[in-house]
């Protein structure tokens, strides 16, 4: 199980290669859903909907709505894209490392990180409906359906040891 | 939001709460557009709480404050200003994944 601590330099992660291999494949799977247009109906892509939401929820707003989307979308995807490249690039430091991982991550990259694994948590947060009363130890690990859920838990996890560093 | 980390639990400061000022205080009057942030089940306390305190410089107190508002009554308003601010901050609060809309306040 992953090890997060704080030292002098930044935040210490212990990676075991499996935690390594799966943080590897998140940029993959994130990017093209970050950086993917508007469905052509209306309320067809939700994942979509809940990494990008709208600004106004009044309906007569639907002008300012439209020019606000025009003004900031592209920063969005800008900003979120870099934080998956963030996490893949300090990834790459320790690609070869034999056994677990020891990595080390500056303010900047730790917020980088923090920002992807919670992209990666509301993408399949929608697609796996997690409600507020999911219950991680209810998980059956001998069903092969359950699989996706210990993965968002494991995220949930990294990204819970990493904030409760962040703010000690 | 909000989950709870299985491994860590989000610590919250609740015995600092009362020495809070009030949230209204400093805002101008006459500022006609909120900035709200909604519950959602996936966003960690801890994360709101780091989020709210890196975008408005809030203390860990006022940002616990408005995470526990957001967790207990499903909204909370965080900010407010001209159209142009609350824009801003909407944009900024989504690009941290939070759930933040805006709306005019009525008096």
């Amino acid at each position: 199980m992953a090890s997060v601590k704080k030292r002098r330099k930044g935040v210490v992660l212990e990676l075991s290669p499996e935690e390594v291999a799966l943080l590897q494949t998140l940029p993959a799977q994130l990017a093209p859903v970050i950086e993917r247009g508007p469905p052509a109906d209306a309320g067809t892509d939700p994942v979509r909907d809940r990494l990008f939401p709208r600004a106004y929820l009044d309906p007569t707003e639907e002008e300012a709505e439209h020019n606000w989307q025009d003004m900031v979308h592209s920063d969005l995807v800008a900003e979120k894209s870099a934080a998956l490249a963030a996490l893949a690039e300090t990834l790459e430091r320790v690609a070869d490392a034999d056994g677990d991982a020891k990595l080390t991550l500056d303010r900047a990259e730790t917020e980088a990180w923090l920002s992807a694994l919670n992209d990666a948590r509301l993408a399949l947060g929608v697609t796996l409906g997690i409600t507020e009363e999911h219950d991680p130890s209810r998980l059956d690990p001998s069903d092969p359906g359950s699989q996706p859920f210990f993965v968002y838990d494991w995220l949930t996890m990294l990204q819970g040891t990493i904030l409760e560093v962040v703010l000690q | 939001m909000m989950a709870t980390s299985p491994a860590a639990p989000a610590e919250v400061e609740v015995e600092e709460l009362g020495a809070e000022p009030d949230f209204e205080e400093g805002i101008e009057t006459d500022t006609p557009w909120l900035v709200i942030v909604w519950n959602d089940p996936v966003n960690l306390m801890s994360y709101v709480v780091f989020v709210f305190q890196k975008l408005f410089g809030y203390s860990r107190s006022k940002a616990t404050k408005l995470m526990l508002e957001v967790h207990h009554d499903g909204k909370s308003v965080v900010a407010s200003g001209t159209r142009e601010k609350a824009e801003g901050d909407v944009g900024r609060l989504h690009a941290h994944g939070l759930w933040a809309t805006m709306e005019r306040d009525t008096p």
